[in-house]
């Protein structure tokens, strides 16, 4: 899920002229971050 | 099927679905929300149903047709029109990370109906997610076209819209197929479209579509929201019926 904002930020500058800015990167990191907290698991040793 | 090729084909499938996303975005300027899901869902499903008669994929029971057919109108029918008013009034990239927090939204959805609790871990990641876009549609705002929380608003409305058919489309899909479920779904929601479509004056707007929209652009977009419509509903349905219907 979190490389369709990039696909469509990438095609959306080319097409239509949308820039990508700083901050989307940055949601984007912390929707990629918390995808990945809520799905993986602490190993215990 | 290894795991590189699994990854491959989900990386394949967000791709074009965020190239659908920049030329909806493209289209939704000049075309009403109805026309643009009536086009994507009535090719989509002329593309499906040969591969679920050739394939021979086993069909829903027929006591589950209602419920599919009602998912199927929730899914391809209320979440595309969403989808596509919303992508009217924000940018691609924008609608695409409010979109993003679909397996999250799912994750919260399925806690609410009390087929998976929602643990601490789970919640920290929901809240790192939503805060962290909340804070980058907002602080972007000010650079952003006019009205365009609006849209994220909307697209927010849709991903609650998915995540409940996630949830509820499961047991489905393991009764019957992917592609058997999809089709059905598919099929009446085209139906649904083409009805409302047809009392709001959309089917007659898709006569003069061609006209209107006929830039080199259009005609290579639309494979694009083709092959994603169709291949990308079968890969998540697939997914879903194996797993959690997270990423």
């Amino acid at each position: 899920m979190t490389v369709n904002p990039v696909a469509a930020g990438l095609l959306a500058t080319q097409l239509v002229g949308e820039p990508i800015t700083a901050n989307l990167v940055i949601g984007l990191v912390a929707v990629f971050a918390g995808i990945w907290i809520a799905t993986s698991e602490i190993r215990k040793p | 099927m290894g795991e590189w090729v699994g990854v491959t084909i989900a990386l394949v499938s967000s791709c074009l679905g965020g190239s659908a996303a920049a030329i909806t975005r493209y289209l939704a300027g000049n075309t009403d929300p109805i026309t643009l899901a009536i086009l994507r869902w009535a090719i989509g499903f002329c593309c499906v149903l040969p591969a679920t008669l050739l394939l021979r994929a086993r069909w829903p029971q027929r006591r589950d047709w209602p419920a599919v057919a009602a998912l199927g109108f929730c899914f391809f029918g209320v979440f595309f029109v969403l989808y596509n008013i919303a992508m009217s009034y924000t940018t691609a990239a924008r609608a695409s990370l409010a979109l993003a927090t679909l397996p999250l939204h799912t994750m919260v959805v399925g806690a609410i109906l009390g087929i998976e609790p929602l643990t601490k871990r789970k919640s920290i990641g929901v809240f790192v997610a939503v805060l962290g876009v909340i804070a980058a549609l907002a602080t972007g705002l000010s650079a952003a076209p006019p009205g365009a929380w609006r849209g994220e608003l909307i697209m927010t409305g849709a991903v609650l819209c998915m995540a409940f058919y996630n949830v509820w489309s499961r047991p489905f899909i393991q009764r019957s197929s992917a592609l058997g479920f999809l089709t059905v779904g598919m099929g009446t929601g085209a139906a649904a479209l083409v009805v409302v479509g047809t009392l709001t004056g959309s089917v007659a707007a898709l006569n003069q579509f061609s006209t209107r929209n006929g830039s080199p652009a259009f005609i290579s977009a639309s494979p694009a929201v083709r092959s994603h419509s169709s291949c990308g509903c079968w890969r998540w349905n697939g997914h879903r019926r194996r797993a959690w219907p997270t990423p």
